[in-house]
């Protein structure tokens, strides 16, 4: 028979035991585990969706939740910015700007953003078209390949949109319907779980509607947006008959006739990113406009040093479990040892050598330690797809649950290592095992 | 087959047993009689080559097994050597059949399941070979122990006080379950008791004194 498989049933002997060992050792492996698959791919994504955008420019507040409302549609917008004011960022000759994308959010489909923006955005995030086409007149949409998959909307489909980020029937906008004309491919980035059309499709929306402004901002504003519906109502339609009539061209120069407007954010990328004048851009824009500019790469490291407190604790806590269970392997290892003296020294007599004692214990270690990194394996990948549903809907991101990463397989040899470390001083005993004594003590 | 000259032991420094010499042939049984403290115990483990004798020879087909040492003893041991105890232990995790083939396996031998099965035919224990040792009576323990230390045909058969906690009946039983195996495995038998009762059983016997 062989060692291993001696070593297998020497484990299987005892089921309560290699139980607890079990249990204590995945649950360590597992906590570790599930920590590295979420800081990875929370990490993959999150530098995903960075998408080369060195500013995010909008209404004054949390840059913060700017960046995580604009960039990773997270959060709620911080307001509206006026066209006026951010018209110098939308000159295609500005020096510094190589792309400046502008977004206007304010309805959803079913929890899906609709975002009003030009095909510049498809540039950011590496996005085509997959089936149909781009959006081009006002209303027409072109969702991206999450929306496809999780709504069900085809080509052609027409949907009404609901005011605010939040799914709510109450606060549909019935008059006007948003059709389908494109599905773009997926990209792995938050652009998958977006809905785009125009920037004066969402105008229209809210300019139809007296008790919506665009997107859900401050109460000043939304009184201030009030009045300018009230005497600006029949001209909107008037505005929008014509500007449908003269065809958008989705291009910055557009908005750019529209300076009595508003929008959420611009996404600017720089020319390049270490120009002086380039890198002063956010400061002046603080102090010296009613708007605000963050830099996402800034904001998004501050987040990761805020959450990072958090996951070292848990790290620092699956280490102790990992100890703990460690000692647990130990004392199991040990105390069978000691009861298995007779079989030990019969198997000395058997012809068995102080090395083939030493490896048959050390292997019942490792045995137990890569029984236990398995089953911790599988705990946490099971962990990561059930709060991945959640998080996906909250996140805007789909994990890859069953995806394997490499730190995974290290994982492996430290829980060998580990397996190893607990059975050495069994093992030593085994292999010391004093044949005479034991067989003459009978 | 087994020859010693001149064995002696010591555990400390006022105590050295002195062995007389035995001899015994393939086939044959010596009794070694002898009442408890005599070194009994001592002179078996240094036959089985499981200690090491303060000086003298000890000679198992022509091999000095005391000028064997380590993994080379460890392998000369498995193969040559059969001991049965008083106390008969086994591997508890694993079956009857497993445990005998624990004799060739633990030394690198192929398990001949088939060897095993007629062992413990010939031995009355067919129909045990999947049952666990724990379910088996004292007696049943005993054979089975009697297969495993003949499975690799040895040349030198040891047992311990085999017949110590029997009654009459069963001692001889024993005792001609033993000299049977060791005669159809052709191997030498040597009895280690103070069972005084195989006095008339065994011709050939040394009392230790």
């Amino acid at each position: 028979m062989h060692t291993i498989t001696l070593a297998l049933k020497n484990l299987f002997n005892k089921p309560l035991n290699l139980l607890l060992s079990l249990i204590l050792f995945s649950l360590g492996v597992g906590l570790i585990s599930f920590l590295l698959l979420f800081n990875t791919q929370l990490n993959e994504k999150f530098t995903a969706n960075l998408a080369g955008v060195d500013l995010v420019i909008g209404a004054k507040g949390s840059p913060l939740q700017l960046i995580l409302c604009n960039m990773y549609h997270i959060d709620n917008p911080t307001g509206n910015i006026n066209i006026k004011d951010a018209k110098p960022f939308l000159n295609p000759k500005h020096p510094l700007i190589k792309l400046a994308v502008p977004l206007s959010l304010g309805d959803n489909y079913r929890s899906y953003r609709i975002v009003g923006t030009n095909y510049n955005v498809l540039k950011l995030y590496n996005a085509s078209i997959g089936t149909g086409q781009l959006w081009k007149n006002d209303l027409e949409v072109t969702i991206g390949h999450q929306v496809a998959s999780n709504t069900g909307l085809k080509i052609g489909d027409t949907f009404t949109s609901s005011h605010g980020f939040v799914d709510d029937e109450d606060l549909a906008h019935d008059h006007s319907k948003f059709k389908v004309v494109g599905i773009l491919k997926p990209t792995g980035a938050v652009v998958d779980q977006l809905i785009l059309t125009n920037t004066a499709s969402i105008w229209e929306m809210h300019e139809h509607s007296p008790t919506t402004s665009i997107s859900q901002d401050t109460t000043h504003h939304e009184e201030h947006e009030h009045a300018e519906h009230d005497h600006e109502d029949h001209h909107a339609h008037e505005a929008v008959d014509t500007a449908s009539s003269h065809i958008h061209d989705n291009s910055n120069i557009d908005l750019l006739s529209h300076l009595d407007k508003q929008i959420t954010s611009i996404l600017v990328q720089y020319k390049s990113a270490s120009n002086y004048q380039a890198l002063n851009m956010p400061r002046m824009i603080n102090e010296n406009t009613a708007m605000q500019a963050a830099a996402p790469a800034y904001e998004i490291n501050k987040l990761y040093s805020m959450i990072g407190t958090g996951t070292e604790t848990i790290r620092f806590i699956a280490l102790l479990i990992a100890f703990v269970s460690m000692v647990s392997i130990f004392i199991s290892l040990y105390r069978s040892m000691k009861e298995r003296k007779y079989e030990l020294a019969l198997m000395r007599v058997m012809g068995s050598s102080r090395g083939n004692l030493f490896g048959l214990i050390l292997i019942e270690g490792i045995g137990i330690a890569i029984m236990g990194w398995l089953v911790g394996i599988v705990l946490s990948h099971l962990g990561m797809s059930v709060l991945g549903q959640y998080l996906s809907a909250d996140f805007r991101y789909t994990f890859d649950a069953w995806r394997m990463i490499a730190e995974e397989w290290w994982l492996l040899v430290f829980a060998i290592g580990l397996g190893a470390l607990a059975a050495l001083i069994p093992a030593i005993g085994a292999a010391n095992t004093d044949i005479n004594k034991t067989l003459s003590n009978q | 087959m087994l020859t010693t000259q001149g064995l002696q032991f010591q555990y400390n420094n006022d105590n050295i047993f002195h062995f007389p010499d035995v001899a015994v042939n393939a086939k044959e049984s010596l009794l070694l009689l002898g009442k408890s403290g005599i070194g009994k115990t001592t002179l078996l483990h240094l036959l089985g080559g499981l200690m090491k004798p303060l000086q003298g020879k000890i000679m198992i087909a022509n091999n000095d097994i005391t000028a064997i040492h380590g993994r080379s003893l460890d392998k000369f041991r498995g193969k040559n050597i059969g001991i049965v105890f008083q106390q008969n232990h086994f591997v508890d995790a694993l079956t009857v059949i497993e445990n005998i083939l624990l004799a060739p396996t633990l030394i690198g031998l192929k398990a001949d399941k088939e060897r095993a099965t007629n062992l413990l035919n010939r031995l009355g224990l067919s129909g045990k070979e999947n049952k666990k040792i724990n379910q088996l009576s004292q007696g049943e323990r005993q054979r089975c122990a009697i297969a495993r230390a003949i499975f690799n045909k040895p040349q030198l058969i040891l047992a311990d006080e085999p017949t110590s906690a029997l009654d009459d009946d069963n001692c001889v039983h024993v005792y001609n379950l033993l000299q049977e195996q060791a005669a159809v495995e052709n191997a030498a038998l040597v009895i280690v008791t103070h069972d005084t009762r195989l006095k008339n059983l065994i011709t050939n016997q040394i009392i230790l004194q």
